[in-house]
């Protein structure tokens, strides 16, 4: 199975790097502008899809009935006496931790949403910003964004929901 | 704890799946938008744009009716109208004839955008055959409908062992694109 999966992740990688190789030579400038904005906010959300990520294994690990290394997650939550803490708890500070990176992360994608919007709306008086935008180069960004932010939403709402999963259980084993 | 609300993992999933196909679908859109943009700018440039100059294909000596006959493409999608032709006559070490010029000759011949056409140009009548070392230039003049200048093509008919018993002598190929079939073959 692991090895299965080892070479279906190959066979995708491979086929993202032909693609990504095809479409740069053959790209428009919004293509470009759409890769750029990818990796533009996979930066801004490096934080995020790490943190969220390494919660979600966390938590797996912890569910699968392994014992993970507490020191991530005691360094993630943020507590001053985190090593006090039950594993929920540590999990939920840490995922409260990584909040403001979410706000800010979500706060520029919903800016660049309203701006690409705004310039869909504009009045026919688009000659002046077609200079800037270029037939709309910042819709390309904000698609690009918009995949970046599909994936730390969807990383997050997973980590989320395994935490409160677990948390369920300590609960019904505790009562 | 903040509570963080949601179904399951499995719910997550599959709506982080559904939001996934709308946004490809949008991205693709997108995608085949701005293509289809650069498409169309691309042909409104080739339509619009440049003014293509015609192109010489292939010039012969036409020894019966004594004339240079020349086949102009016009590679672009707009019509070129020829004014006007020139001769230029250099004699080579074999020919008797002088050097000579013919300027000015009415042409009036309009060229339809993607086609070619024969031109003939006369040489000097009376004039002695063409030897071979003999150097014709031949100058066309035209016009472009999106401009009124006068625009000048001219072409250099070297006279060598096979022009001079009336050969084609074709150009170096032309890229294959936008080349329509001459609407005469030479004979």
């Amino acid at each position: 199975m692991r090895i299965l999966l080892a070479i279906l992740w190959a066979i995708l990688l491979v086929l993202a790097a032909w693609g990504l190789a095809v479409g740069l030579l053959l790209a428009t400038p919004q293509e470009l502008a759409m890769l750029l904005g990818f990796a533009g906010f996979m930066l801004l959300g490096s934080r995020l899809v790490w943190g969220y990520g390494a919660i979600g294994a966390f938590a797996e690990a912890i569910g699968r009935g392994e014992n993970p290394d507490r020191a991530p997650a005691e360094a993630g939550s943020q507590q001053a006496e985190a090593e006090k803490l039950s594993i929920e708890t540590l999990l939920g500070f840490w995922l409260v931790a990584l909040d403001p990176y979410r706000y800010a992360f979500m706060a520029v994608y919903v800016l660049l949403f309203l701006i690409s919007l705004a310039l869909k709306l504009v009045l026919p008086v688009t000659s002046f910003w077609s200079l800037f935008t270029g037939s709309s180069l910042i819709e390309g960004v904000f698609w690009g964004a918009s995949v970046a932010a599909l994936l730390v939403w969807a990383l997050g709402a997973v980590a989320a929901e395994q935490v409160a999963e677990l948390a369920k259980k300590s609960l019904a084993d505790a009562g | 704890m903040k509570q963080y609300r949601s179904g399951s993992v499995q719910s997550v999933v599959i709506w982080s799946l559904v939001i996934a196909l709308l946004l490809g679908f949008a991205i693709g859109s997108f995608s085949a938008a701005s293509r289809a943009r650069a498409a169309v700018a691309a042909a409104e440039a080739l339509a619009t744009g440049i003014p293509p100059s015609p192109v010489v294909t292939s010039a012969r000596y036409d020894k019966a009716n004594d004339q240079l006959v020349l086949q102009i493409l016009n590679p672009g999608l707009v019509p070129v109208k020829l004014i006007d032709q020139s001769l230029i006559f250099k004699p080579g070490a074999a020919s008797q004839q002088e050097a000579y010029a013919l300027t000015a000759i009415p042409l009036g011949v309009e060229i339809a955008p993607l086609s070619a056409v024969e031109v003939q140009l006369k040489l000097k009548p009376e004039s002695k055959k063409l030897e071979v070392g003999d150097v014709l230039a031949a100058s066309v003049s035209y016009t472009h409908p999106f401009s009124r200048d006068l625009y000048v093509l001219t072409h250099v008919f070297s006279v060598n062992e096979e022009a001079a018993k009336g050969k084609e002598q074709k150009e170096p190929a032309q890229p294959q694109m936008n080349q329509p079939k001459p609407e005469k073959e030479g004979k």
